[in-house]
């Protein structure tokens, strides 16, 4: 049941109407029971999963909250071997088998299980690692109702592709639930409709471009056919992931729940630090809280801060996917990042500092950036580093060849768009004032939301890029 | 939840603000732009500099293009075949000692036949080349215009394109100047999107790097109107669809050479035609029909008995939109003396939905989104289908979208509409046959024999489809469906049903023969028309001589199926008329208020 598909929203229509027509505490039970509806409507083998790993969280939460000393330790051992047991054999067990298979020369089909990785897993393992990790350092109380614990997992709009939210900002709005005001109401509207436009018309139309540069590299080679591949597949992937968490927090809103953000116009970052305060921030954020800090914590030395960046870096690359481009994909961020952290260095308080600060200077560093970012997409897209080597090089050039110009008239024009878009709304949040303004503004721009839509989606229902992860 | 609105008008409601002060963070920065003309100014300015991109982009899109750009090809609006056309390259001919040299395209758009004269300053024209298409380079250009024109016929009477090359001495050609200012165009482009690009950045980002993004409000200082606006959005959006797509207005800028193009283009044409006082038979059908069946010839074989064919036959119409052409053409249900349906095994994918959704969409108006959603065989289809009637826009998308990335052509492309038409007319079919071809239906394998063409393989190999069971069952259940539906339609009309099967394939390998054509059509329906031609009938033609490919009669072929297919009509009505005397039948036909049975012949 994609977003995107007619018949998501008909399931969406009746789970309101029925959600609305009862009392909260009954009707929780029934967004509880549509989510895991919706989850199996993917594939029902996989509820055990998300089963399993509510009664195991839900108990340990309780039990975390009452033991002090070595048990609890053992107690969050429990749950990060469970949880992260159950994302590492479904996610990753066929890569390391296989890549360890190659390393003993053992024949792969050996090894290799061909493991089915289940919709959704790494994201409501993170949501469920976050609660235990909140109770075992006291941040939050054990949730005592398993329904409201299972609810937080499970609510459909974050179940398959996020954004990762956290129990302590979520449980507490189960608590203190309120029918939506209609500012609410109206913001979910808009960000749904946002969601809808960013995914079928920006999305799936950079898809076309992307899809015939990265689907055979090699019959397109020169720098230009390369950039133009890349740039197609980074705006493909922005708008894609960015338009699903979109209607994520547009379904929440309309169900009366706040999600977090998790995209502030990451094409105007100006440095990697910046990028990633933008980039798929509940996912940043979480590693920042759940494995940076604590690994950072008591350790002193840049040596240390750069390795340990490094590290988390690997790991972000990694949970993208079970695959040596993945790696290579973090190993490249971790060094942007470090590279970054130790060119600030060097140049704070000189005249490279002073000229970076002035506002002229600063659209040449968003420019710098985002082709930094455009050159990761060798290592995101191919599916082996011998292809990604390629992509590499054609855009460094090392191919002598200019090459075609993939991007076609219309997703020049798209680029243009979210480039103004993507201005007005960090300067004036341009798309969430639209909600205070009167009907005369606001129905121009609902109709040509709808006249968009109608008109300009690329054909057919195409899956979003993040369900893969 | 959901503020209702209070007792004002809805105009002054729709006129009001919400400007009442706002707290928190977010409030605050909405506070500060609020009443900020200058961030709008700025906003407007970039969107200005944009839109003078995207101009500049669009009038030099044809010279700084690189690579194919993406548009409906291959997708719903895929083009079935162009307007004739007839290029030079180059159109001015920079002439040197021993004169220069040109190369000539042309393509009749269609498949008929071609002739390419060429005219030297007004002398005789000269043969210059023949062929549905092609290219020839003319290496002898010297200091004069050249007129090369394609036309349908060698006697030179109907022109379908034409072409001037100049030749001129020394020096830079305005050709290669024409290449320059390109190359300019292309510099200023670059040059403004990268200001552009420099200036709208520079905008956003006024002070630090940012380490805080404010959410959504969520709290209002004045009621909103949520479902108000909603629901008034909703239908000013339905009204400017129905404004825009339903009215005409769009249909008539429909892509000419795009499926929904072609048959909004000959069912208002057909439309528009005056009565030709003789009884006018109308002919349906497919792509079969199309290359099968001449009106030409078939007007001249049926001018004794005071006959006049017309054909709505189109590639890719399937019985469901034959419906519709014949009630746009025919609301009275009196126009037609005869209306000539064919029938037989065919494959319709279920993947082909939204090209037969977007080829009828013309036709459609708001009355019809059951009746049409119905005949479709899954719920994406019936949806869609359903969808296309209300929002009619829906249907268009990739139009608009070819519209918006080739405005020139598009306009271009409009103009022309007579030679079209006239070319439709005048196409004679395919000149060469699969003699000495052969199929393996188990293994696949095809030998060819040495005359066919490269092409004329590709086209051949191209059409060996397999259908799956599904896609047969699907073209059964159309004609099931929807051929019924048009008889009905005429159960009180003086109009004449007539069935008619279509030849099968070349080879009785093929899939099309899998099923008897008793299958195809229940009995009952076909005993409700005024006649079936006899399945038989055209068993004959199903050789590698009338082929030109799999599905396709070529041009013999079509001679003899028009002929088949005429003189059994003009047969059985006279064999009618004796019969019924004069009560039903040839001489009966066009008589007001004559009702339609079963069997009467």
């Amino acid at each position: 049941m994609l977003f995107n598909s007619f018949q998501y929203w008909i399931f969406f229509v009746i789970v309101a109407v029925l959600f609305y027509s009862v009392p909260f505490r009954i009707g929780k039970l029934v967004l509880l029971l549509a989510s895991y509806v919706f989850y199996m409507w993917w594939d029902p083998r996989f509820i055990v999963l998300i089963l399993t790993s509510t009664v195991v969280d839900y108990f340990l939460g309780i039990w975390l909250e009452a033991t002090s000393g070595p048990r609890k330790k053992l107690l969050l051992a429990v749950s990060l071997v469970v949880n992260l047991g159950f994302l590492g054999f479904f996610k990753y067990y066929d890569f390391f088998a296989g890549s360890l298979a190659a390393l003993l020369h053992i024949p792969k089909s050996s090894v290799v299980l061909q493991v089915v990785l289940p919709v959704g897993i790494s994201f409501y393992t993170f949501a469920s690692l976050s609660y235990t990790f909140d109770v075992y350092w006291g941040k939050m109380k054990a949730v005592r109702n398993p329904i409201d614990y299972a609810f937080f997992i499970a609510f459909f709009p974050h179940l398959i592709a996020g954004p990762i939210i956290r129990a302590r900002q979520f449980i507490s709005q189960i608590w203190s639930w309120r029918t939506p005001a209609a500012i609410v109401v109206q913001s979910g509207i808009i960000l749904v409709l946002s969601g809808l436009l960013k995914k079928m018309v920006f999305a799936d139309r950079f898809a076309v471009v992307s899809d015939s540069y990265f689907n055979d590299p090699m019959a397109h080679p020169g720098w230009l056919a390369a950039w133009s591949g890349c740039l197609a597949f980074f705006m493909q992937v922005f708008f894609d992931f960015s338009g699903y968490t979109d209607i994520a927090r547009g379904c929440a809103k309309l169900l009366g729940f706040e999600f977090p953000l998790n995209f502030a116009r990451p094409f105007l970052a100006r440095n990697p630090p910046d990028l990633w305060q933008r980039w798929h921030i509940t996912l940043s954020t979480w590693v920042r809280d759940y494995v940076f800090m604590p690994f950072s914590r008591g350790k002193k030395g840049r040596l240390m801060l750069y390795r340990n960046m490094f590290v988390v870096m690997v790991l972000v690359g990694l949970w993208h996917g079970a695959n040596w481009t993945f790696v290579a994909w973090g190993t490249y961020h971790g060094l942007l990042l470090i590279g970054y952290r130790l060119f600030d260095r060097a140049t704070v308080g000189t005249a490279i500092d002073r000229v970076m600060k002035q506002r002229w200077f600063v659209p040449f560093s968003i420019g710098a950036m985002f082709a930094a970012f455009v050159l990761s997409a060798a290592f995101f897209r191919p599916k082996t580093l011998q292809t990604s080597g390629h992509v590499l090089s054609a855009l460094l050039g090392f191919q002598h060849m200019t090459g075609e110009f993939l991007l076609t008239t219309g997703t020049i024009v798209l680029i243009f768009i979210s480039l103004f878009l993507a201005v007005a709304q960090e300067r004036s949040q341009f798309i969430d004032r639209l909600v205070l303004q009167p009907a005369r503004v606001q129905i121009p721009a609902y109709v040509l939301a709808f006249l968009v839509l109608e008109l300009f989606p690329a054909t057919g229902p195409v899956p979003f890029v993040y369900f893969q992860f | 939840m959901l503020k209702g609105h209070d007792a004002l008008p809805i105009a002054s409601l729709l006129m009001r603000n919400c400007n009442a002060p706002m707290t928190g963070e977010v409030h605050k920065r909405f506070g500060e732009h609020w009443r900020n003309w200058s961030a709008l100014l700025e906003s407007l300015s970039v969107v200005a500099a944009f839109l003078a991109c995207v101009a500049l982009f669009v009038l030099t899109e044809p010279g700084l293009r690189a690579a194919p750009q993406q548009s409906a090809s291959g997708s719903n609006s895929e083009r079935v075949s162009g307007a004739p056309r007839i290029t030079a390259n180059p159109e001015r001919v920079t002439v040197t000692g021993e004169g220069g040299s040109t190369d000539v395209q042309w393509d009749t758009g269609n498949g008929s036949p071609g002739f390419v004269f060429v005219t030297e300053d007004g002398r005789k024209p000269v043969l210059f080349a023949k062929g549905s298409q092609g290219s020839r380079s003319a290496p002898w250009i010297g200091r004069n215009h050249y007129v090369f024109e394609l036309y349908g016929d060698n006697q030179r009477r109907t022109l379908l394109a034409r072409v001037t090359v100049s030749g001129s001495i020394g020096g830079p050609s305005s050709h290669q100047r024409k290449i320059s200012w390109q190359d300019v165009a292309r510099w200023m482009l670059i040059v403004g999107l990268a200001a552009v690009s420099y200036f709208a950045v520079y905008l956003s980002s006024p002070g630090p790097v940012r380490t805080t993004f404010p959410m959504e409000p969520t709290t209002s200082p004045c009621p909103l109107h949520v479902v108000r606006n909603l629901a008034l959005s909703i239908a000013a959006f339905v009204f400017l669809d129905g404004v825009i797509f339903h009215s005409g207005l769009y249909v008539s800028i429909l892509a000419p050479s795009s499926y929904a193009g072609r048959i909004a283009e000959i069912t208002q044409a057909e439309k528009d035609r005056a009565p030709s006082g003789l009884k006018e038979v109308l002919v349906l059908g497919d792509s079969r029909i199309a290359e099968g069946f001449s009106t030409d010839l078939a007007n001249e074989l049926g001018s004794t008995g005071g006959l006049k064919f017309v054909s709505l036959a189109e590639p890719a119409a399937s019985a469901n939109t034959w419906y519709y052409m014949v009630r746009e053409v025919d609301p009275t249900t009196r126009r037609y003396s005869a209306i000539i349906i064919p029938y037989g095994v065919g494959y319709e994918p279920n993947s082909a939905d939204p090209l037969r959704i977007s080829m009828t969409a013309p036709l459609l108006g708001y009355g019809d989104c059951f009746h049409f959603a119905s005949g479709f065989q899954r719920w994406s289809g019936r949806f869609r289908a359903f969808t296309a009637c209300i929002l009619r826009g829906s249907a268009y998308q990739d139009d608009v979208v070819d519209l918006l990335e080739h405005p020139i052509s598009r306009i271009t492309s409009l103009h022309g509409e007579a030679a079209r038409m006239h070319s439709r007319e005048v196409y004679k079919g395919r000149d060469y046959d699969l003699v000495g071809t052969s199929y393996d239906s188990m293994t696949g394998h095809v030998t060819f024999a040495e005359k066919l063409t490269e092409a004329q393989r590709l086209a051949f190999r191209k059409s060996l489809i397999q259908p799956s069971q599904s896609d047969v069952e699907y073209s059964l259940k159309l004609q099931r469906e929807w051929i019924p539906r048009i008889i009905n339609r005429y159960s009180k009309s003086p109009t004449s049903i007539v069935l008619t099967p279509v030849p099968r394939g070349p080879f009785v390998e093929l899939s099309g023969f899998s099923r008897g054509y008793v299958s195809v059509l229940p009995s009952s329906v076909i005993q409700r028309t005024t006649f079936s031609v006899p399945e038989q009938t055209f068993d004959f033609l199903e050789k590698p001589e009338y082929y030109f490919d799999a599905f396709h009669l070529n041009a013999k072929g079509r001679q003899r199926f028009t002929e088949t297919l005429v003189s059994q009509l003009i047969e059985r009505f006279q064999s009618a008329d004796s019969k019924a005397e004069g009560n039903i039948g040839f001489q009966a036909w066009n008589q007001p208020g004559r009702t339609n049975t079963a069997n009467n012949l």
